[in-house]
């Protein structure tokens, strides 16, 4: 086997305590439940919008016609009693589709009336990995009934997580190109553009009687700030690779982006949550450590 | 039957890793390709990403509802009493139905929905328009918060208020 073969199988099957898998399991399984349980009423309304707005994406486009507010509500109850079951680590390999499987299509419903929203994919795509990987072999019911027990550390256990440290950063890095190759193209970084994006959405938001984003208005005539902003975001996105070759470079960067989404909030209003939260980021950490620092079982 | 050695079933093991992460990570990169497309076509949760990249102009329109007062005040709807879904998706639902010629259908909702108000900062609305407003950047922002035009696609009195 060539030096880089066995290099990159190093990089990607990294030996891993089962306990890391399992924390992101337990992690983003409660924060999604809290998530769909919050946003249920709103879900529920999104439902029953009127059948000539429905644009299905993703796995929805197999519909020709939007579900009954009945079926829809069924499939968000399939979704949250697996979600109970991933978060317990119940039965797993059966449960993680299941909720991986449901997340993807009540978010896709969601999203399928008329706007695509960019703030639920990673998640779908990191509840996906967890839910078809072995993420429930520690702190679970399958654990405690000697199903699924692995105590070592194993690459089992490493490439889930390499999987969704690479899936985030290429997220960021499509972000980048876009930018790019978009209408602007390289001006984009001047912060012009970036300046009227926002600009517009603060327009937008007072008009609709959104919630207002006050930093907007008072940072309109202030172009140089924009620069330093559009020029900070662009590296970021296009740099986001680069976390996957070393660990600290990772943290650095997942340190900038958490920042990133906070100055989002902060200027725009706009709250990609899963970013917010920091969730998104975990995977770059060895969360099982910070576990034995805080003396936790 | 022979038995199978534990380093074939670790290869096997991490053959399919291996597949199932690049098959993964190649459908995440997929939409990379919409970037060189004339008509770009977004997906859930596999997306382009294309937020924040469009050219804006100095000029902005806005699709949106205002109710009047009868007075004659002029008061904006806020989007929730349009539909449901966020912001944005009722803005991108307001402008496809006043484009689809729908307006007047979308003021009925809103104005069977205002009927039922009783009290409120909405009690005294008599009529909601569907409007399609014009504004300059420069001029809001400089504190001009009126809009430079404004289209009416339809107007609908409340019933019992006019």
């Amino acid at each position: 086997m060539s030096r880089l073969v066995r290099s990159l199988e190093r990089f990607w099957f990294p030996r891993v305590p089962a306990r890391r898998p399992a924390l992101l399991r337990i992690l983003v399984g409660v924060w999604t439940l809290h998530y769909v349980g919050r946003r249920r009423p709103m879900l529920e309304r999104v439902a029953r919008t009127d059948e000539t707005l429905f644009r299905p994406v993703g796995p929805v486009t197999v519909l020709k016609r939007p579900l009954s507010p009945r079926a829809f509500g069924a499939l968000l109850r399939l979704n949250q009693l697996a979600n109970l079951a991933f978060i317990a680590g119940w039965r797993h390999r059966q449960s993680g589709p299941a909720f991986g499987g449901s997340l993807l299509c009540l978010l896709s419903y969601r999203n399928s009336w008329s706007m695509v929203y960019h703030c639920d994919n990673v998640l779908v795509l990191h509840a996906l990995a967890l839910g078809l990987t072995p993420a429930a072999d520690d702190l679970s019911i399958d654990a405690r009934r000697g199903r699924r027990a692995h105590p070592e550390p194993h690459w089992r256990y490493g490439w889930p997580i390499q999987l969704m440290n690479a899936m985030t950063a290429l997220t960021y890095f499509l972000a980048g190109v876009a930018k790019l190759k978009g209408p602007l193209g390289r001006s984009w970084a001047t912060g012009e553009a970036l300046r009227s994006q926002v600009a517009v959405d603060c327009l937008r938001k007072e008009v609709l009687g959104g919630e207002a984003a006050p930093l907007a208005a008072r940072m309109y005539g202030q172009l140089a700030l924009y620069r330093l902003l559009a020029l900070g975001s662009l590296a970021l996105e296009l740099g986001a690779p680069l976390a996957l070759v070393d660990r600290r470079l990772a943290r650095l960067w997942a340190a900038n982006s958490f920042g990133m989404h906070w100055g989002i909030y902060g200027v725009m209003g706009i709250r990609f949550r899963y970013q917010l939260a920091g969730l998104i980021y975990a995977p770059f950490f060895d969360l099982e450590r910070a576990l034995t620092r805080l003396r936790l079982p | 039957m022979r038995p199978v050695a534990p380093d074939a079933v670790v290869a096997d093991e991490r053959r399919v890793a291996t597949a199932a992460s690049m098959l993964a990570l190649g459908l995440v990169l997929w939409p990379i390709r919409q970037n060189w497309r004339a008509a770009k076509r977004d997906g859930f949760p596999l997306s382009y990403y294309p937020m924040f990249s469009a050219r804006r102009s100095e000029r902005v329109q806005v699709h949106h509802l205002v109710a009047v007062t009868a007075p004659g005040e002029r008061r904006l709807l806020a989007h929730h009493l349009c539909g449901p879904g966020g912001l944005n998706q009722v803005r991108r639902q307001l402008r496809r139905l006043m484009r689809a010629g729908q307006a007047e259908q979308l003021c009925e909702r809103v104005v069977q929905r205002l009927a039922r108000e009783r009290d409120g900062s909405l009690a005294d609305v008599v009529s909601v328009e569907a409007v399609r407003s014009e504004y300059s950047l420069a001029d809001y922002f400089g504190g001009d918060k009126r809009p430079l035009s404004e289209k009416v696609y339809a107007s609908l009195a409340v019933e019992g208020r006019a």
